[in-house]
């Protein structure tokens, strides 16, 4: 993949903690796209380091900036450096597993194993360089999410006009579909929709969907990546 | 749009020209259509971008953090007395190591173009804006400028040192930087673009070695030597010196060279420095670290 570099900013910023775009601001997003997907707050989290991750992130402050992401701070927050205290703090069990043993994740991958009141739920995403990430997997479920903008993930039966409602909706909030992507691994199992907006999703927007017949789930994954 | 739409340094002065706007408005102008920003916008994030630059430079003279290969060699600058570089150019070295030397210490910075090599660019220019007492404005429109000429080289080539080893990130910031001091000395397009083909001319084949995986050795004290390569750079073009080959055909040599250097010198640490025998040593020093591999509850 040819990387594209858009505006200045890609290239002047971001302001961020140090030492590494793809250890530390990455690693801090990975930890914020987890939790966002996660919705509520985690109680306990496993979080499993591969590759680069493992072999070095305890001299990037990883493991800090990971649990940073998890308590909602920003790459630039200088709270980052406290982080393991402040989920102390909140009573936030971790524990953090390096896996050094060959695999075929990315370099810089990592697996949270998150429980929170309601909900387990895995997630397992890569710092891809530069602090841009990418969600690959959630609950199993192969996903590709980069979350420079505003992702909802509804799991659906796989029905005709499923897609036609929800985009219903969204049209009638007036918010506008960057882009849409159905993946369905066979015929009997639901089918996941990620779909990219311009526009802020709203807890609005998911009770407007969920209701609707052969909706399993929606999740939505607030962006983090802004440019301007 | 199609104004806005470049991918080499010559078309980007073509374009530049038949668009009879001044080279910062045009490429003020090109963020406002892409993105939708305001000029504010633009100036107030980078004036933000400036402050932290500034502030990172007073804060790596100020941390005593003991990182896992170096301690803090902008205080050993900063005390030293036996200095015989000019007081512009030692400052220059001292505050580009000092914020290459923050980063490390999980300090507050901006990258430029990369965490990495964050050090080169205010290192350089902040002390030049503090002597030739320059405006505000005038050190963002530097920024601004920098930042353009980093993402022309960026889609050409790359910014990563796991794409292209050090010349990528070092060797890209300090073409930026040495534009960047041309144009705070009113240089012309071309000497702005001379200053950057020379810098990036003098980091062709530089690789990317890091001992133990981190960003010290030899990256804290090579954002030292890159800050004093673009004050070399802008002052040859500054002279009117030109550059035999030009930044686009140096930009290919670059993209070649990138493309057939061993993968153990793009950033993975499997050779150079990283596997000297007392590299290793580091590496195994940071293996035996255990941070947070428990939950203290």
């Amino acid at each position: 993949m040819m990387d594209r570099y858009d505006s200045i900013l890609d290239i002047v910023g971001p302001a961020m903690i140090g030492p590494s775009s793809s250890h530390t601001a990455g690693a801090v997003r990975l930890g914020l796209a987890a939790c966002s997907i996660l919705n509520e707050k985690p109680l306990k989290v496993n979080i499993h380091l591969y590759n680069s991750f493992a072999n070095t992130g305890a001299g990037h402050g990883t493991h800090k900036a990971l649990l940073a992401g998890l308590l909602g701070l920003p790459p630039s927050s200088e709270k980052i450096c406290i982080a393991d205290k402040l989920a102390h703090n909140e009573n936030i069990k971790f524990k953090f597993f390096n896996n050094k043993l060959p695999n075929d994740y990315p370099p810089n991958t990592v697996k949270f194993e998150m429980s929170s009141k309601n909900w387990d739920i895995e997630v397992i995403g890569v710092s891809i360089g530069g602090g841009l990430i990418n969600i690959l997997e959630i609950d199993g479920f192969e996903v590709n999410i980069s979350a420079e903008y505003e992702t909802l993930i509804v799991t659906h039966k796989d029905k005709i006009g499923i897609l036609a409602e929800v985009l219903t909706i969204l049209s009638k909030e007036k918010i506008n579909v960057v882009s849409i992507e159905s993946v369905r691994h066979n015929k009997i199992d639901d089918v996941k929709t990620v779909i990219t907006v311009d526009n802020i999703l709203t807890e609005h927007i998911r009770t407007l969907i969920k209701p609707l017949k052969h909706i399993v789930r929606v999740r939505i994954i607030h962006k983090i990546q802004e440019l301007w | 749009m199609n104004l806005f739409n470049y991918e080499t340094f010559a078309e980007f002065s073509k374009k530049l020209k038949s668009s009879n706007l001044e080279l910062i408005e045009f490429i003020i102008m090109r963020e406002i259509k892409m993105f939708g920003v305001s000029k504010k916008q633009i100036y107030s994030r980078l004036s933000e971008y400036i402050d932290i630059m500034k502030q990172s430079i007073l804060n790596g003279l100020k941390t005593n953090k003991e990182l896992i290969c170096l301690t803090n060699d902008a205080i050993r600058l900063q005390k030293n007395k036996k200095k015989f570089l000019a007081t512009l150019e030692y400052k220059i070295l001292t505050s580009a190591i000092s914020v290459a030397f923050y980063n490390c210490s999980m300090g507050k910075i901006v990258a430029c173009p990369t965490a990495g090599s964050c050090g080169i660019l205010p290192g350089a220019l902040i002390p030049i804006s503090e002597k030739y007492k320059l405006s505000k404005n005038k050190l963002i429109n530097a920024l601004i400028l920098a930042g353009e000429i980093g993402r022309i080289m960026a889609n050409q080539t790359s910014i990563s040192g796991a794409v292209g080893g050090c010349m990528a990130e070092c060797g890209v910031a300090s073409a930026m930087t040495a534009s960047a001091i041309v144009y705070c000395f009113n240089g012309n397009l071309e000497s702005i673009l001379t200053a950057a083909a020379l810098s990036l001319k003098n980091n062709l084949g530089l690789i990317c070695d890091p001992v133990a995986g981190l960003v010290e050795v030899p990256c804290v004290k090579r954002n030292g030597f890159k800050a004093i390569e673009a004050l070399t750079s802008a002052q040859l073009a500054l002279a009117g010196i030109k550059t035999a080959i030009p930044l686009d055909e140096i930009l290919l040599a670059m993209k070649e060279i990138s493309e057939e250097m061993p993968e153990k010198f793009k950033e993975t640490s499997d050779g150079g420095l990283a596997q000297t025998p007392t590299g290793l040593k580091f590496k195994r020093k940071l293996q035996k670290i255990k941070l947070l591999t428990k939950s203290q509850k």
